[in-house]
C-alpha cells in the first residue's frame, strides 16, 4: 500500500478555463495529455536509522488523460494512471539507550503496482454545469470505488463562478501477508467528501477563489503495515480511532503583472480535523511568458501541521483509549518545498518538464516542536510534460 | 474549535454571497483577454496537478479543496 | 451554500441589463479602421445584410465560430450577405496570429480599445448581430455552439430573401 488518491477533479479538469473565465467556455478541440514522473525519497539519515534497510520509495508514474468536447456543452474525460512503486517503509519507532526515537524500517524492499482510471461526463443541466465522474484503481493489497458529481454555475452580472462538489469514495485493504505480520488480513473504509466555492473576477488582471470543503472518513484508518512502540511491552499494531472528519478553507488568487508579462499565483489552505490536526499550506508562484512560446514557473510552497492528539513517536505507557500510532504523517512537523517548470509550445503540442524537491523538518513547522519523527521525508522529483491538442 | 471553523465558513460563505449580489461586473466580457491567458488558469496544468495533490495527499496529514475524491490510504 | 446559490441566481434574473442592442432596433453606426488601416462601417454595406462577428484570439468559441461564418460568406456573398469580422483583441499581434492560423475571407477590423462593443453592451464573447438591408437588428447571437449553425443559417436565408 503506498500512495494513492482518487482526485477525479473532474469538472476542474473538464472546464478549466471557464472556472476562471465566465463567458469564455471551454476549448473547442480534443486534448491529450501525458505526464512522467519519477519521485525519490531521501534515505533515512544514520543518526535516526535503528534497523533495516534504509532505501525508502521510488515511484515511476505515467498518467494520461484526453479530454473530447461533444456538441452542445457537453465533454468526455478520460484519465488514466499506471505507477510502479519499491521500497521500503518505517515499520516503528523506538527509543535508543538515550531515549532518542530511531526508525525501524521493513526489511525487504517491496514492489508494487497501482492502475486507476476515471472517466468523467460533463454536460449543461440548466443553469448549471455539471459534471459526473467514476472510477476504479487498483493494486496488490487495495481496491477502491469512487463516484461524484460537480456542478458550476456561471454569473456574467457579477462575474462569479459558483462550484460544488460531492464525492464518494469505498476502498478495501487486503494487506499482503509477508514476513511481517500485519493487524488485519481485510478491511475497509469509506469516504465522503463535499465542497463549495466562488470564484470572482475582480478586475482584468485578477480572480480569487474562495472554497470551503468537508470529508467524513469511516472505517479502517489505521496502516496495517506499522507498529507502535509502548514501553515495556512488544510492539503494537498502528491503531487509529475508526472514524476522522476534516474541515479546509481554501483561497487563490491569480494576479498578472504586465511590466513582469506573467502572473502571480497565491494559494491558501487551512485544515483542521477531529483528531486535532491543524495544518496551514501557502504556495506562492510566478508563471512568466517568455519569448519562443516558453512559459517558466518558479514555484515555493510552505506547508505545515501539528499532531494527531493520539500520535506519539514512542509511548512510555498504553493510552486508555487504546489508541497507538507513530506514522510521521500525524506528527507536528513543517515542510518546504521549491519546484520550477518549463513549457513550450509549438503548433498543437506543448512539451515541457519539471523538478521540485521537498523537504520536511520539525524546524518548518509554525509551533515549535519538542521530538521529531525520525522517518521525516525528503524527496526528489522531476516530470516530463507533454500535450497535444487535435485540430 | 469545529463551531469556530463552522462560524468562519458561514460568514465567508455570506460575504461571497454578500459579494454576488452587490457587486455588478464591472470587467466586461470583451475585456478578459487578460484572464484567458494560460497563466493565469487556476492550474495551468491540470495533470501536473493533480500528480503533486495526489503525492501530497498521500505524505501529509492535510487534504482538501475544491475538488472530490480524495479517499485512500496513504500509507507506507 | 444552497441559499447563496438561489440568492445568486436570483439575483441574475433581475440585475439590469444595460443598454444592449437589441433586435428590431437600429444598430449603432459602427466604423473601425481594417488592416489597412482604412476606416470600414456599417455605412458601407448600406442595402446589404450584414453580419457583425465580435471576435477575440484568446475566445476559444470565437475561433470555433469564424470557420462557419467564412463558409456561410462565401456561400451568400453573391446574394447581398457581408460577414464583418470586430476583434477585439488589446495586442493587435495576437489577432494577427489567429488569423495566420485560421484566415478568413470576409472583411475584419481593428477595435482594440473596445469602444464598439461598449456601444452595443455585448452580452458575452462572441456575440453576432444579424442586421437586415434596412440597418434594423434582425436577431442577436449570444456566444456560439456548432449546434446554432442550422438556426442562424435559416434565419440569415430568410434575412436575405426580405424585399428592401
Amino acid at each position: 500500500m503506498t500512495t494513492k488518491t482518487k482526485t477525479s477533479k473532474a469538472l476542474a479538469a473538464l472546464t478549466q478555463a471557464a472556472l476562471a473565465l465566465p463567458g469564455a467556455a471551454m476549448a473547442a478541440e480534443i486534448q491529450s495529455d501525458y505526464l512522467f514522473s519519477y519521485y525519490k525519497e531521501g534515505d533515512i539519515s544514520g543518526g535516526n536509522k535503528g534497523s533495516g534497510s534504509s532505501d525508502r520509495f521510488e515511484i515511476y508514474s505515467h498518467m494520461f488523460r484526453v479530454v473530447a468536447p461533444q456538441d452542445g456543452d457537453r465533454a468526455i474525460g478520460l484519465n488514466l494512471t499506471y505507477e510502479t512503486m519499491s521500497g521500503a517503509s518505517p515499520w516503528y519507532i523506538a527509543p535508543d539507550a538515550n531515549g532518542k526515537p530511531q526508525v525501524a524500517m521493513s526489511g525487504a524492499s517491496i514492489r508494487e503496482e497501482r492502475v486507476d482510471v476515471q472517466g468523467t461526463y460533463s454536460l449543461p443541466i440548466a443553469p448549471f454545469q455539471t459534471a459526473f465522474s467514476l472510477g476504479y484503481s487498483t493494486e496488490d493489497d487495495y481496491e477502491a470505488i469512487n463516484a461524484g458529481v460537480e456542478l458550476e454555475l456561471e454569473d456574467d452580472n457579477t462575474g462569479i463562478t459558483w462550484t460544488g462538489g460531492l464525492g464518494y469514495s469505498d476502498d478495501s485493504l487486503k494487506p499482503t501477508q509477508g514476513a511481517k505480520p500485519t493487524s488485519i488480513t481485510k478491511d475497509d473504509k469509506r469516504s465522503i467528501t463535499v465542497y463549495g466555492g466562488a470564484a470572482f473576477v475582480l478586475n482584468a488582471n485578477t480572480v480569487v477563489q474562495g472554497s470551503l470543503s468537508y470529508q467524513n472518513h469511516d472505517g479502517f484508518l489505521s496502516d496495517p503495515y506499522k507498529l507502535a512502540y509502548i514501553e515495556g511491552q512488544s510492539p503494537v499494531a498502528d491503531s487509529r480511532p475508526d472514524k476522522r472528519q476534516s474541515w479546509a478553507a481554501t483561497g487563490k488568487l491569480r494576479h498578472f503583472l504586465p511590466q513582469y508579462n506573467g502572473a502571480l499565483h497565491l494559494d491558501y489552505r487551512y485544515f483542521h480535523d477531529d483528531w486535532e490536526i491543524d495544518a496551514h499550506t501557502v504556495e506562492i508562484a510566478f508563471a512568466k511568458a517568455l519569448p519562443e512560446n516558453l512559459r517558466l514557473t518558479p514555484s515555493l510552497r510552505w506547508y505545515s501541521q501539528s499532531q494527531a492528539d493520539f500520535y506519539a513517536p514512542y509511548y512510555n505507557a498504553p493510552r486508555s483509549d487504546g489508541y497507538a500510532s507513530s506514522d510521521y504523517r500525524l506528527s507536528p512537523y513543517g515542510a518546504l518545498s521549491a519546484r520550477v517548470d518549463l513549457t513550450k509550445a509549438v503548433g498543437p503540442w506543448a512539451i515541457g518538464g519539471g523538478a521540485e524537491y521537498y523537504k520536511a523538518s520539525k524546524d518548518f513547522a509554525l509551533k515549535s516542536v519538542d521530538v521529531e519523527n525520525p522517518a521525516l521525508i525528503d524527496y526528489w522529483s522531476v516530470q516530463f510534460r507533454a500535450t497535444y491538442r487535435f485540430e | 474549535m469545529r463551531l469556530n471553523l463552522f462560524c468562519g465558513a458561514l460568514l465567508a460563505v455570506s460575504l461571497l454571497s454578500g459579494c454576488a449580489t452587490t457587486a455588478r461586473q464591472d470587467v466586461q466580457p470583451w475585456q478578459r483577454g487578460t484572464l484567458a491567458k494560460s497563466e493565469m488558469a487556476w492550474e495551468p496544468d491540470p495533470l501536473m496537478a493533480e500528480y503533486r495533490r495526489q503525492v501530497q495527499y498521500s505524505k501529509e496529514a492535510a487534504s482538501g479543496g475544491a475538488t472530490i475524491g480524495g479517499g485512500g490510504c496513504g500509507c507506507n | 451554500m444552497r441559499t447563496a446559490l438561489g440568492l445568486a441566481l436570483a439575483l441574475m434574473l433581475v440585475s439590469p441589463a444595460g443598454h444592449a442592442v437589441k433586435a428590431g432596433e437600429a444598430a449603432p453606426p459602427l466604423s473601425a479602421p481594417n488592416a489597412a488601416q482604412q476606416p470600414v462601417g456599417l455605412k458601407d454595406y448600406r442595402g446589404k445584410v450584414v453580419y457583425v462577428d465580435f471576435w477575440a484570439s484568446w475566445c476559444a468559441p470565437c475561433r470555433q465560430a469564424m470557420p462557419q461564418y467564412d463558409r456561410l460568406y462565401q456561400k451568400w456573398a453573391s446574394r447581398g450577405l457581408v460577414v464583418l469580422g470586430v476583434n477585439l483583441d488589446t495586442d493587435r499581434a495576437e489577432a494577427d496570429r489567429a488569423l495566420k492560423r485560421r484566415p478568413v475571407s470576409f472583411p475584419v477590423v481593428y477595435d482594440p480599445a473596445g469602444s464598439w462593443p461598449e456601444r452595443f453592451d455585448l452580452p458575452t464573447m462572441p456575440t453576432g448581430y444579424l442586421i437586415g438591408r434596412d440597418g434594423i437588428v434582425r436577431y442577436v447571437h449570444e456566444g456560439f455552439r456548432t449546434s446554432d449553425v442550422p438556426a442562424l443559417e435559416a434565419l440569415i436565408d430568410k434575412t436575405l430573401g426580405e424585399k428592401p
